[in-house]
Protein backbone atom coordinates (compact mmCIF):
# COMPACT_ATOMS: atom_id res chain seq x y z
CA UNK A 1 0.00 0.00 0.00
CA UNK A 2 1.77 3.10 -1.15
CA UNK A 3 1.24 6.17 1.99
CA UNK A 4 1.94 9.89 1.17
CA UNK A 5 2.53 12.81 3.60
CA UNK A 6 0.68 15.62 4.58
CA UNK A 7 2.72 18.09 6.54
CA UNK A 8 0.20 20.42 8.53
CA UNK A 9 2.28 23.05 9.39
CA UNK A 10 5.59 25.25 8.27
CA UNK A 11 4.49 22.56 4.79
CA UNK A 12 6.19 25.02 2.10
CA UNK A 13 9.69 24.29 1.81
CA UNK A 14 10.33 21.39 3.56
CA UNK A 15 7.90 19.31 2.97
CA UNK A 16 8.53 15.46 3.77
CA UNK A 17 11.98 16.38 4.51
CA UNK A 18 11.55 13.90 7.77
CA UNK A 19 10.17 11.17 5.42
CA UNK A 20 12.97 12.02 3.05
CA UNK A 21 15.45 12.08 5.79
CA UNK A 22 14.08 8.04 5.96
CA UNK A 23 14.96 7.03 2.33
CA UNK A 24 17.80 4.55 1.39
CA UNK A 25 18.79 2.09 4.18
CA UNK A 26 17.41 3.75 6.89
CA UNK A 27 15.44 1.66 9.38
CA UNK A 28 11.66 1.92 10.01
CA UNK A 29 12.26 5.53 11.63
CA UNK A 30 8.26 5.79 11.78
CA UNK A 31 7.75 2.18 12.87
CA UNK A 32 6.11 2.63 16.55
CA UNK A 33 7.99 1.03 19.30
CA UNK A 34 10.96 0.07 16.42
CA UNK A 35 14.32 -0.55 18.11
CA UNK A 36 16.32 2.53 17.88
CA UNK A 37 20.06 2.70 16.48
CA UNK A 38 20.44 3.34 13.14
CA UNK A 39 22.92 2.32 10.69
CA UNK A 40 23.67 5.88 9.27
CA UNK A 41 26.78 6.86 11.13
CA UNK A 42 25.09 10.30 13.70
CA UNK A 43 28.52 12.42 12.11
CA UNK A 44 26.26 12.44 8.76
CA UNK A 45 23.15 12.98 10.13
CA UNK A 46 24.63 15.76 12.21
CA UNK A 47 25.67 17.40 8.79
CA UNK A 48 22.00 18.61 8.57
CA UNK A 49 21.01 20.48 11.86
CA UNK A 50 19.35 23.23 10.27
CA UNK A 51 18.19 26.30 12.70
CA UNK A 52 15.59 29.16 11.32
CA UNK A 53 14.60 31.73 13.76
CA UNK A 54 11.50 32.18 13.06
CA UNK A 55 10.86 35.68 15.63
CA UNK A 56 13.86 37.84 17.24
CA UNK A 57 12.27 40.56 19.47
CA UNK A 58 14.10 42.38 22.30
CA UNK A 59 12.58 39.87 25.24
CA UNK A 60 12.00 36.46 22.95
CA UNK A 61 13.09 34.51 20.15
CA UNK A 62 11.51 31.74 18.43
CA UNK A 63 13.57 29.51 16.11
CA UNK A 64 12.83 25.75 14.45
CA UNK A 65 15.85 23.27 14.95
CA UNK A 66 15.89 20.52 12.61
CA UNK A 67 17.83 17.36 12.75
CA UNK A 68 19.20 16.28 16.08
CA UNK A 69 17.93 13.90 18.75
CA UNK A 70 15.05 15.00 21.07
CA UNK A 71 17.65 14.47 23.70
CA UNK A 72 20.00 16.93 22.41
CA UNK A 73 17.08 19.23 22.51
CA UNK A 74 15.91 18.55 25.83
CA UNK A 75 19.37 19.43 27.12
CA UNK A 76 19.36 22.45 25.20
CA UNK A 77 15.99 23.47 26.71
CA UNK A 78 17.32 22.44 30.82
CA UNK A 79 20.58 23.92 29.84
CA UNK A 80 18.80 27.23 29.11
CA UNK A 81 16.17 27.56 32.22
CA UNK A 82 18.74 26.31 34.71
CA UNK A 83 22.44 26.40 33.84
CA UNK A 84 22.95 29.27 32.19
CA UNK A 85 24.66 31.83 34.61
CA UNK A 86 23.68 35.24 35.58
CA UNK A 87 23.93 37.64 38.04
CA UNK A 88 21.34 38.02 40.76
CA UNK A 89 21.17 39.62 44.09
CA UNK A 90 22.39 36.95 46.71
CA UNK A 91 23.30 39.01 49.97
CA UNK A 92 21.76 41.64 51.29
CA UNK A 93 22.74 43.85 54.08
CA UNK A 94 19.53 46.46 55.59
CA UNK A 95 20.92 49.03 57.03
CA UNK A 96 16.97 50.54 58.26
CA UNK A 97 14.09 49.38 57.27
CA UNK A 98 10.83 51.22 59.12
CA UNK A 99 8.29 50.30 55.89
CA UNK A 100 5.51 47.80 56.44
CA UNK A 101 7.56 44.93 54.27
CA UNK A 102 9.83 43.27 56.66
CA UNK A 103 13.70 42.59 56.11
CA UNK A 104 13.43 39.60 54.78
CA UNK A 105 10.25 40.34 52.43
CA UNK A 106 12.42 43.05 50.82
CA UNK A 107 15.25 41.24 50.30
CA UNK A 108 13.29 38.32 48.29
CA UNK A 109 12.07 41.11 46.44
CA UNK A 110 15.49 41.98 46.00
CA UNK A 111 16.88 38.79 44.63
CA UNK A 112 14.30 38.28 42.40
CA UNK A 113 14.75 41.40 40.20
CA UNK A 114 16.59 40.46 37.02
CA UNK A 115 19.82 41.89 36.66
CA UNK A 116 21.47 42.61 33.56
CA UNK A 117 25.34 41.60 32.77
CA UNK A 118 27.43 40.21 29.49
CA UNK A 119 29.57 39.62 31.85
CA UNK A 120 27.82 36.99 33.59
CA UNK A 121 29.81 33.62 32.01
CA UNK A 122 31.46 30.61 33.03
CA UNK A 123 34.92 31.03 33.22
CA UNK A 124 36.84 34.36 34.02
CA UNK A 125 39.17 34.07 31.37
CA UNK A 126 36.79 34.55 28.37
CA UNK A 127 37.34 38.61 27.61
CA UNK A 128 34.05 39.84 26.06
CA UNK A 129 32.57 43.07 24.95
CA UNK A 130 30.44 44.90 28.73
CA UNK A 131 27.64 46.06 26.07
CA UNK A 132 26.67 45.38 23.08
CA UNK A 133 28.13 46.62 19.81
CA UNK A 134 31.28 48.26 21.57
CA UNK A 135 33.77 45.29 21.35
CA UNK A 136 36.75 48.20 20.32
CA UNK A 137 37.55 50.19 23.79
CA UNK A 138 37.18 48.41 26.54
CA UNK A 139 39.24 50.74 28.80
CA UNK A 140 38.88 50.00 32.92
CA UNK A 141 36.11 51.04 35.39
CA UNK A 142 36.85 54.22 36.92
CA UNK A 143 34.75 52.90 40.66
CA UNK A 144 37.08 49.10 40.91
CA UNK A 145 39.96 49.87 38.36
CA UNK A 146 38.86 46.49 36.76
CA UNK A 147 38.91 45.92 33.27
CA UNK A 148 35.74 46.68 31.82
CA UNK A 149 35.47 42.81 29.79
CA UNK A 150 36.47 41.29 33.41
CA UNK A 151 34.27 38.49 33.37
CA UNK A 152 32.49 37.85 36.88
CA UNK A 153 34.16 34.89 38.53
CA UNK A 154 31.55 32.55 41.41
CA UNK A 155 32.39 33.49 44.14
CA UNK A 156 33.57 30.11 45.73
CA UNK A 157 36.07 30.47 42.95
CA UNK A 158 37.61 34.37 43.45
CA UNK A 159 40.53 34.18 45.85
CA UNK A 160 39.13 36.68 48.22
CA UNK A 161 38.04 36.39 51.61
CA UNK A 162 34.71 37.24 51.27
CA UNK A 163 32.96 39.32 48.50
CA UNK A 164 35.58 41.59 45.50
CA UNK A 165 34.53 43.40 42.69
CA UNK A 166 35.79 40.59 40.57
CA UNK A 167 32.98 38.61 41.87
CA UNK A 168 30.21 40.88 43.51
CA UNK A 169 28.73 43.73 42.27
CA UNK A 170 26.81 46.04 44.64
CA UNK A 171 23.74 48.09 44.80
CA UNK A 172 22.92 50.89 47.29
CA UNK A 173 19.09 51.48 47.64
CA UNK A 174 18.30 54.57 50.25
CA UNK A 175 15.91 56.05 50.20
CA UNK A 176 13.38 58.04 52.78
CA UNK A 177 9.88 59.21 52.56
CA UNK A 178 9.46 62.96 53.12
CA UNK A 179 6.43 63.69 51.18
CA UNK A 180 2.37 63.23 52.18
CA UNK A 181 1.39 60.89 48.98
CA UNK A 182 2.68 57.41 49.43
CA UNK A 183 6.24 56.96 47.79
CA UNK A 184 6.90 53.72 45.57
CA UNK A 185 10.85 52.33 45.70
CA UNK A 186 11.46 50.91 42.45
CA UNK A 187 14.97 49.90 40.76
CA UNK A 188 15.23 52.89 39.87
CA UNK A 189 16.82 53.88 43.13
CA UNK A 190 18.95 50.55 43.45
CA UNK A 191 22.14 52.30 42.10
CA UNK A 192 24.61 49.70 41.06
CA UNK A 193 28.08 50.27 42.24
CA UNK A 194 29.93 49.03 38.74
CA UNK A 195 26.70 50.59 36.44
CA UNK A 196 28.91 49.45 33.05
CA UNK A 197 29.16 45.61 34.27
CA UNK A 198 25.64 45.14 36.06
CA UNK A 199 22.57 46.70 36.64
CA UNK A 200 18.60 46.09 37.24
CA UNK A 201 17.23 44.71 33.76
CA UNK A 202 14.16 46.98 34.08
CA UNK A 203 13.46 47.47 31.02
CA UNK A 204 16.33 50.30 30.32
CA UNK A 205 17.83 50.85 26.75
CA UNK A 206 20.94 49.06 27.29
CA UNK A 207 23.37 50.33 24.54
CA UNK A 208 23.08 53.59 26.38
CA UNK A 209 24.95 53.38 29.93
CA UNK A 210 24.08 57.29 30.46
CA UNK A 211 20.28 56.64 30.41
CA UNK A 212 18.41 55.04 33.92
CA UNK A 213 15.39 55.43 32.12
CA UNK A 214 13.45 52.62 30.98
CA UNK A 215 12.42 52.84 26.85
CA UNK A 216 8.68 52.81 27.72
CA UNK A 217 8.12 52.07 24.14
CA UNK A 218 9.74 48.94 24.30
CA UNK A 219 7.44 48.12 27.33
CA UNK A 220 9.99 48.92 29.55
CA UNK A 221 8.90 49.92 33.23
CA UNK A 222 11.00 49.98 36.70
CA UNK A 223 10.14 47.00 39.24
CA UNK A 224 8.42 48.14 42.08
CA UNK A 225 10.26 46.98 45.01
CA UNK A 226 8.41 48.63 48.33
CA UNK A 227 5.66 51.59 49.16
CA UNK A 228 6.39 53.89 51.60
CA UNK A 229 4.44 56.77 53.75
CA UNK A 230 5.59 59.57 55.03
CA UNK A 231 8.80 59.27 57.70
CA UNK A 232 9.33 55.84 56.48
CA UNK A 233 13.24 55.07 55.46
CA UNK A 234 14.69 51.75 53.80
CA UNK A 235 18.55 51.80 53.25
CA UNK A 236 20.22 48.93 51.80
CA UNK A 237 23.55 47.46 50.27
CA UNK A 238 23.05 44.30 48.35
CA UNK A 239 25.58 41.94 46.37
CA UNK A 240 24.92 40.39 43.41
CA UNK A 241 26.63 37.32 42.15
CA UNK A 242 27.18 34.75 39.80
CA UNK A 243 24.92 31.81 40.04
CA UNK A 244 22.65 29.66 38.26
CA UNK A 245 18.99 28.46 38.02
CA UNK A 246 19.86 25.06 39.79
CA UNK A 247 20.91 26.96 42.53
CA UNK A 248 17.46 29.53 42.79
CA UNK A 249 15.37 30.39 40.28
CA UNK A 250 16.63 34.08 40.67
CA UNK A 251 19.68 32.82 38.19
CA UNK A 252 17.14 31.83 35.69
CA UNK A 253 17.51 33.47 32.16
CA UNK A 254 14.64 32.48 31.39
CA UNK A 255 10.73 33.46 31.52
CA UNK A 256 9.56 30.27 29.52
CA UNK A 257 12.20 27.79 27.29
CA UNK A 258 10.01 25.27 25.67
CA UNK A 259 9.96 23.13 22.79
CA UNK A 260 7.15 21.85 20.61
CA UNK A 261 6.92 19.05 17.89
CA UNK A 262 5.00 19.52 14.93
CA UNK A 263 2.83 16.83 13.53
CA UNK A 264 2.90 14.62 10.57
CA UNK A 265 0.42 13.52 9.29
CA UNK A 266 0.08 10.62 6.35
CA UNK A 267 -2.55 9.31 4.38
CA UNK A 268 -3.33 5.96 3.12
CA UNK A 269 -3.79 5.76 -0.64
CA UNK A 270 -7.72 5.41 -0.62
CA UNK A 271 -7.76 8.77 1.16
CA UNK A 272 -5.51 10.66 -0.44
CA UNK A 273 -6.89 9.81 -3.37
CA UNK A 274 -10.47 11.07 -2.47
CA UNK A 275 -8.61 14.37 -0.93
CA UNK A 276 -6.39 14.85 -4.06
CA UNK A 277 -8.84 17.22 -4.95
CA UNK A 278 -8.13 19.54 -1.59
CA UNK A 279 -4.88 18.40 -1.95
CA UNK A 280 -3.91 19.93 -5.14
CA UNK A 281 -5.65 23.25 -3.84
CA UNK A 282 -2.89 23.87 -1.70
CA UNK A 283 -0.80 26.53 -3.12
CA UNK A 284 1.87 25.65 -1.22
CA UNK A 285 1.89 22.15 -2.49
CA UNK A 286 2.35 21.02 0.98
CA UNK A 287 1.80 17.35 -0.23
CA UNK A 288 3.09 15.68 -3.13
CA UNK A 289 3.10 11.75 -4.43
CA UNK A 290 5.80 9.99 -2.43
CA UNK A 291 7.60 6.32 -3.07
CA UNK A 292 5.52 3.61 -1.84
CA UNK A 293 7.20 2.54 1.34
CA UNK A 294 6.66 -1.00 3.38
CA UNK A 295 7.37 -0.02 6.38
CA UNK A 296 4.96 2.94 6.95
CA UNK A 297 2.19 0.35 6.72
CA UNK A 298 3.78 -1.40 9.49
CA UNK A 299 3.42 2.04 11.15
CA UNK A 300 -0.05 2.47 10.43
CA UNK A 301 -1.10 -1.24 9.63
CA UNK A 302 -4.75 -0.77 8.71
CA UNK A 303 -5.62 2.72 9.82
CA UNK A 304 -6.11 4.74 6.65
CA UNK A 305 -4.35 7.67 7.97
CA UNK A 306 -2.25 8.31 10.61
CA UNK A 307 -0.84 11.92 12.70
CA UNK A 308 2.50 11.23 14.03
CA UNK A 309 5.29 13.66 15.43
CA UNK A 310 7.15 15.20 12.85
CA UNK A 311 11.13 13.89 14.12
CA UNK A 312 13.76 15.97 14.79
CA UNK A 313 12.10 19.06 14.21
CA UNK A 314 11.94 21.34 17.22
CA UNK A 315 10.27 24.66 17.65
CA UNK A 316 11.80 26.79 20.11
CA UNK A 317 10.34 29.39 22.16
CA UNK A 318 12.42 31.34 24.53
CA UNK A 319 11.36 34.12 26.57
CA UNK A 320 14.32 36.27 28.78
CA UNK A 321 13.74 38.09 32.20
CA UNK A 322 15.86 40.78 30.70
CA UNK A 323 19.11 39.28 32.35
CA UNK A 324 20.53 38.67 29.15
CA UNK A 325 19.09 39.37 24.91
CA UNK A 326 17.15 36.03 24.33
CA UNK A 327 19.56 34.65 21.44
CA UNK A 328 22.51 35.10 24.19
CA UNK A 329 20.18 32.55 25.88
CA UNK A 330 20.14 30.34 23.51
CA UNK A 331 24.21 30.98 22.21
CA UNK A 332 25.42 30.53 25.82
CA UNK A 333 22.86 27.14 26.21
CA UNK A 334 24.89 24.89 24.13
CA UNK A 335 26.09 22.51 26.96
CA UNK A 336 30.02 21.74 25.49
CA UNK A 337 31.56 22.34 28.65
CA UNK A 338 29.63 20.10 30.91
CA UNK A 339 30.19 17.31 28.29
CA UNK A 340 34.13 18.29 28.21
CA UNK A 341 34.43 18.35 31.95
CA UNK A 342 32.41 14.40 32.21
CA UNK A 343 34.96 13.60 29.51
CA UNK A 344 37.93 14.71 30.73
CA UNK A 345 37.20 13.08 34.10
CA UNK A 346 36.18 9.84 32.52
CA UNK A 347 39.67 10.15 30.77
CA UNK A 348 41.12 10.48 34.07
CA UNK A 349 39.79 7.91 36.11
CA UNK A 350 40.49 5.43 33.59
CA UNK A 351 44.10 6.05 32.78
CA UNK A 352 44.62 6.03 37.04
CA UNK A 353 43.00 2.62 36.88
CA UNK A 354 44.83 1.69 34.17
CA UNK A 355 48.32 3.14 36.15
CA UNK A 356 47.40 1.37 39.16
CA UNK A 357 46.52 -2.47 37.07
CA UNK A 358 50.11 -2.21 35.69
CA UNK A 359 52.12 -0.82 38.99
CA UNK B 1 21.32 20.71 85.61
CA UNK B 2 20.70 23.06 82.47
CA UNK B 3 23.63 21.96 79.90
CA UNK B 4 25.03 24.96 78.37
CA UNK B 5 24.11 25.79 74.47
CA UNK B 6 26.83 24.47 71.99
CA UNK B 7 26.26 25.76 68.63
CA UNK B 8 27.16 22.70 66.10
CA UNK B 9 29.93 22.89 64.33
CA UNK B 10 29.91 25.07 60.67
CA UNK B 11 29.22 23.58 58.10
CA UNK B 12 31.67 25.43 55.86
CA UNK B 13 33.75 27.91 57.38
CA UNK B 14 32.86 30.42 54.72
CA UNK B 15 28.46 29.83 55.37
CA UNK B 16 26.93 31.29 58.68
CA UNK B 17 24.58 28.53 59.08
CA UNK B 18 24.42 26.69 61.93
CA UNK B 19 22.24 23.65 60.78
CA UNK B 20 23.79 20.36 58.56
CA UNK B 21 21.58 21.77 55.81
CA UNK B 22 24.18 21.22 52.44
CA UNK B 23 25.07 24.34 50.84
CA UNK B 24 22.50 25.40 47.89
CA UNK B 25 25.40 25.31 45.63
CA UNK B 26 26.15 21.46 46.50
CA UNK B 27 23.53 20.85 43.85
CA UNK B 28 25.81 21.25 40.65
CA UNK B 29 29.49 21.84 42.64
CA UNK B 30 31.72 19.74 43.25
CA UNK B 31 33.03 20.46 46.89
CA UNK B 32 36.60 21.97 47.09
CA UNK B 33 38.14 19.66 48.97
CA UNK B 34 38.25 16.96 46.55
CA UNK B 35 36.44 14.63 48.92
CA UNK B 36 33.84 13.51 45.54
CA UNK B 37 34.98 12.31 42.51
CA UNK B 38 33.10 13.58 39.41
CA UNK B 39 33.13 10.59 37.35
CA UNK B 40 33.56 7.09 38.99
CA UNK B 41 33.64 3.70 36.91
CA UNK B 42 32.41 0.63 38.56
CA UNK B 43 32.89 -2.79 36.35
CA UNK B 44 30.07 -4.85 36.08
CA UNK B 45 30.98 -8.60 37.26
CA UNK B 46 27.91 -10.55 36.31
CA UNK B 47 27.80 -8.77 32.39
CA UNK B 48 30.74 -8.58 30.02
CA UNK B 49 31.91 -5.65 28.84
CA UNK B 50 29.53 -3.66 31.01
CA UNK B 51 30.34 -0.66 33.42
CA UNK B 52 28.10 1.84 35.66
CA UNK B 53 29.51 5.43 35.70
CA UNK B 54 28.51 7.32 38.45
CA UNK B 55 28.30 11.01 37.33
CA UNK B 56 28.42 13.55 40.12
CA UNK B 57 26.56 16.66 40.30
CA UNK B 58 24.65 15.86 36.76
CA UNK B 59 20.83 15.57 36.17
CA UNK B 60 18.66 14.27 32.97
CA UNK B 61 20.54 16.97 30.79
CA UNK B 62 23.36 14.92 30.98
CA UNK B 63 22.24 11.61 31.46
CA UNK B 64 19.44 11.26 28.98
CA UNK B 65 21.59 13.03 26.44
CA UNK B 66 24.57 10.34 26.41
CA UNK B 67 21.99 7.58 26.85
CA UNK B 68 20.74 7.86 23.54
CA UNK B 69 23.77 9.40 22.07
CA UNK B 70 25.01 5.43 23.04
CA UNK B 71 22.57 3.68 21.39
CA UNK B 72 23.44 5.17 18.25
CA UNK B 73 26.28 3.55 18.38
CA UNK B 74 26.13 -0.13 16.80
CA UNK B 75 29.06 -1.16 18.94
CA UNK B 76 26.20 -0.45 22.04
CA UNK B 77 24.18 -3.70 23.36
CA UNK B 78 22.75 -1.77 26.55
CA UNK B 79 22.70 1.84 27.57
CA UNK B 80 20.13 3.42 30.19
CA UNK B 81 20.66 5.92 33.06
CA UNK B 82 18.71 6.71 36.62
CA UNK B 83 18.81 9.24 39.08
CA UNK B 84 18.87 7.01 42.18
CA UNK B 85 17.77 9.72 44.67
CA UNK B 86 15.92 12.99 43.26
CA UNK B 87 18.14 14.47 46.56
CA UNK B 88 21.29 13.88 45.59
CA UNK B 89 22.76 15.21 42.46
CA UNK B 90 24.21 12.29 40.19
CA UNK B 91 23.39 9.99 37.99
CA UNK B 92 24.24 5.98 36.88
CA UNK B 93 24.88 5.15 33.35
CA UNK B 94 24.97 2.28 32.66
CA UNK B 95 26.66 0.72 29.00
CA UNK B 96 27.09 -2.81 27.67
CA UNK B 97 29.57 -2.68 24.91
CA UNK B 98 29.45 -5.97 22.05
CA UNK B 99 33.27 -6.18 22.60
CA UNK B 100 36.03 -5.18 24.62
CA UNK B 101 37.68 -2.99 21.95
CA UNK B 102 35.69 -0.31 21.66
CA UNK B 103 35.21 -0.94 25.57
CA UNK B 104 32.20 0.91 27.44
CA UNK B 105 34.35 3.32 28.78
CA UNK B 106 35.60 4.50 25.40
CA UNK B 107 31.74 3.78 23.49
CA UNK B 108 30.96 6.74 26.30
CA UNK B 109 34.31 8.88 25.21
CA UNK B 110 33.12 9.26 21.50
CA UNK B 111 29.30 9.40 22.41
CA UNK B 112 30.71 12.53 24.37
CA UNK B 113 32.48 13.50 21.10
CA UNK B 114 29.61 13.35 18.78
CA UNK B 115 27.86 15.23 21.16
CA UNK B 116 30.40 18.03 21.31
CA UNK B 117 30.35 17.86 17.40
CA UNK B 118 26.29 17.93 17.11
CA UNK B 119 26.32 21.19 19.80
CA UNK B 120 29.44 22.23 17.77
CA UNK B 121 27.20 21.95 14.51
CA UNK B 122 23.98 23.67 16.62
CA UNK B 123 26.25 26.72 17.78
CA UNK B 124 27.48 27.13 13.77
CA UNK B 125 23.77 27.08 12.63
CA UNK B 126 22.48 29.12 14.73
CA UNK B 127 24.72 31.77 14.49
CA UNK B 128 23.99 31.53 10.32
CA UNK B 129 20.76 31.53 11.18
CA UNK B 130 20.63 34.75 13.53
CA UNK B 131 22.84 36.66 11.06
CA UNK B 132 19.96 35.73 8.58
CA UNK B 133 16.83 36.97 10.25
Amino acid sequence: MAYWALEALDGSKTALSSLDRVEGTDPPAYKLGCVRGTTTPLLQMTDKIEIEVKELTEDSITFVLSGCDTSTANALRRVMIAEVPTMAIDKVEVLANSTVLHDDFISHRLGLVPLFSLLARWGDKELVPYRHGDAATYGTDSETGLPLDQTFRFNRDCDCMTTCPKCTADFTLEVACNQDETLEVTTRELKPDQPLRCYAADGRRREDDGDFEPDASAGGEHILLVKMRKGQKLHIRASAQLGIGKEHAKWSPCCTAVFAVDPTVIFSEKVYATMRDFVDACPKKVARPHEPRDYLVADGANEESCVGERERHFRFTVESTGALKPEEIVERAVLKKKLRDVQANLIAVVDNEEAIGRG
Amino acid sequence: MVMPFTPPALVSPLSNTFWNKPDDFDVWRLPDDDSVQKVTVQKDTMVPNAVTLVIEREDHTVGNLLRMELLEDKEVLFSGYRVPHPLEPAIQLKVQTKSEDPGPVKAVDTAIERSVATLDKIGEAFAKAKARH
